[in-house]
């Protein structure tokens, strides 16, 4: 177990010096603040529409257009958050594919591994520990992307629904499921076509009877942008099956990453 | 009990290219084992199947008379690779630190030992400067360090001085000599075949993958002739040895003889003696290591 978490932390360390990555994070969060002045500008927009019809008109604005104001205010600052959720959930999917896919990858392609291997540390050691570090990374990722959208969400008096409070963690799972398949495809071929594969390789894109439909993730069900704009709410339950879901899916392609790794022949 | 033992290895790649044929190999406790080779010759290959990086296509290798799958036993091993890359992003001391981590070291060891090691390897002074920073000697230099931090049983070292300059060949000779002292077993592959011939028990040499000779320095290098010097040596003298397989060279009244073998040492003794010349001294002539590996690649070529 320590050497695993030394693994880990050296994962930990290793991605905090690479700038690549650090710039793809200060990006998302660069995002957030970027969306959250269009919100308010687009709020002032429209209130001063608003504003500006009732002079046209010769009259001060009554209750209804107020009202009227008031719901397109808000239907736009839904909008904005519903948009900012899927470009940080985009970002997040970036993010853990940039980290997961390289994380074995890349110490093959510098050939550090050897060093690492010579010592008394079990393949399982290893790769588990370069892809706990990579989560940690992630769900440090993750909590910055979270006080982001809460800052977001309360800056412009946005109601926080049951999907908004959730969506943190349910990027997050998404980022789990993906970072696994990536790590896994990055072991069979290049983690440049490992990470867009990964990226891709949903149950999406397929529909009953293909075998595909049943064998690859579903990162849809994780989609807050869908959730927030269609209005579902979404339940505790709801939470805790898609948690299971991903933890899962997450085992599944961890396990294979496993079986793989320990059968690689280490150049 | 075996430190190394190979079995019959082999190691086909895919497309074909056999790097290595039936590799049967035994290193014993507390020497320091040479392995040579050309270039392709399957030095690499052989290193990269104990440390288990790749697999055998045939045969078997022990570590510790165990399994080299064995996790464990690379708990007293220690490996400094051909190319010595290292996480550049650790300063010196914490990257000793870290692989001290990975054998088990305890935390608050780890930093005094990484520091005796920085100090042997003279990189002391900068133990705190990031790894990044490091010329290639230096890298060098804390590889072999990361090598010893467990104070290993066994120690794989692949062309271990290729980036070091003489100074630190010296440093490198002389910590391998100190840890064959406390009898440590050393298996290294080197280009350096001075180097090799300076501090190896035995040598084994490799082409093409497969073992050509395998033995200690006296067994591999043979008497290849003999010289003998004498005072005072007469014309008659000179004029009988002429006519054997011997030649003569001449320095004044002195003369050195050389002898292919020891027949024609003992026909040359016979004619001295019969002459009363004083034999000055007869010293057998061996050959050098680099005379041994070009002549066992010489050799296998031919075949």
């Amino acid at each position: 177990m320590t050497k695993l978490l030394l693994i880990a932390a050296d994962t930990i360390r290793a991605l905090l010096h690479q700038r690549l990555l650090v710039a793809l994070m200060l990006l998302a969060l660069g995002l957030t603040a970027i969306f959250s002045v269009l919100a308010t500008q687009s709020k002032d927009f429209i209130l001063e529409a608003a504003e500006r019809a009732a002079e046209m008109e010769g009259t001060d604005m009554d209750e209804e257009q107020l009202e009227q104001a008031r719901r397109s205010m808000d239907a736009a600052g839904s909008f904005f958050l519903a948009a900012l959720y899927w470009f940080t959930a985009l970002g997040g999917s970036l993010v853990a594919l940039y980290i997961c896919c390289t994380a074995v990858s890349k110490d093959i392609r510098h050939g550090t591994i050897p060093i690492i291997l010579a010592k008394p540390v079990s393949r399982t050691q290893f790769l588990l520990g370069r892809y706990c570090g990579a989560i940690s990374v992630l769900l440090g990722y993750s909590v910055l992307i979270a006080a982001a959208l809460i800052a977001f969400t309360y800056a412009n008096q946005l109601e926080m629904n049951v999907a908004a409070r959730y969506a943190p963690w349910l990027m997050f799972c998404q980022s789990l499921m993906v970072g696994s398949v990536g790590l896994l495809l990055s072991l069979l071929m290049h983690p440049l076509i490992a990470a867009i594969l990964a990226l891709f390789a949903t149950s999406w894109f397929f529909s009953p009877p293909n075998p595909l439909y049943f064998i690859l993730p579903s990162y849809d069900r994780f989609n807050v942008f869908s959730l927030i704009s269609g209005g579902r709410l979404i339940t505790l339950e709801d939470v805790v099956i898609l948690t299971f879901y991903a933890f899962d899916v997450t085992a599944i392609f961890l396990l294979l990453a496993l079986w793989r790794f320990r059968s690689k022949e280490v150049l | 009990m075996s430190i190394i033992r190979t079995e019959n290895l082999g190691k086909v790649y895919k497309g074909g290219t056999t790097a290595l044929n039936g590799l049967d190999l035994e290193v014993h406790p507390g020497e320091v084992f040479g392995f040579l080779g050309p270039n392709g010759a399957g030095k690499s290959t052989t290193i990269q199947l104990l440390l288990n990086f790749i697999r055998p296509t045939a045969g078997t290798a022990f570590l510790f008379d165990g399994p080299v799958t064995c996790t464990k036993s690379r708990q007293r091993l220690g490996y400094l690779p051909e190319s010595v890359n290292l996480q550049t992003y650790y300063t010196g001391q914490r990257l000793l630190e870290f692989h001290a981590g990975l054998f088990g070291i305890e935390p608050g060891v780890r930093a005094r030992r990484a520091m005796e090691l920085l100090e042997l390897v003279g990189l002391l002074e900068a133990a705190g400067k990031s790894v990044s920073q490091y010329s290639k000697g230096m890298l060098q230099r804390l590889g072999l360090a990361q090598a010893l931090i467990n104070d290993p049983e066994l120690l794989i070292l692949d062309e271990p001085t290729s980036n070091l300059d003489p100074v630190g060949r010296r440093d490198f000779r002389e910590i391998l000599l100190e840890h064959r002292a406390r009898g440590k077993t050393v298996f290294i592959c080197s280009h350096i075949l001075s180097e090799v011939e300076s501090v190896c028990d035995r040598v084994a040499i490799l082409k093409r993958g497969v073992l050509n000779r395998v033995g200690t320095m006296e067994e591999l290098s043979g008497a290849k002739g003999f010289k003998i010097v004498a005072r005072d040596l007469p014309a008659a003298a000179i004029d009988a040895l002429s006519t054997s397989a011997a030649r003569v060279t001449l320095h004044g009244k002195n003369a050195t003889i050389t002898c292919g073998d020891e027949e024609v040492r003992d026909e040359v003794e016979r004619v001295l003696r019969e002459s009363a010349v004083v034999i000055e001294h007869v010293e057998a002539e061996t050959q050098s290591l680099e005379e041994i590996f070009f002549g066992a690649i010489d050799r296998k070529a031919e075949s």
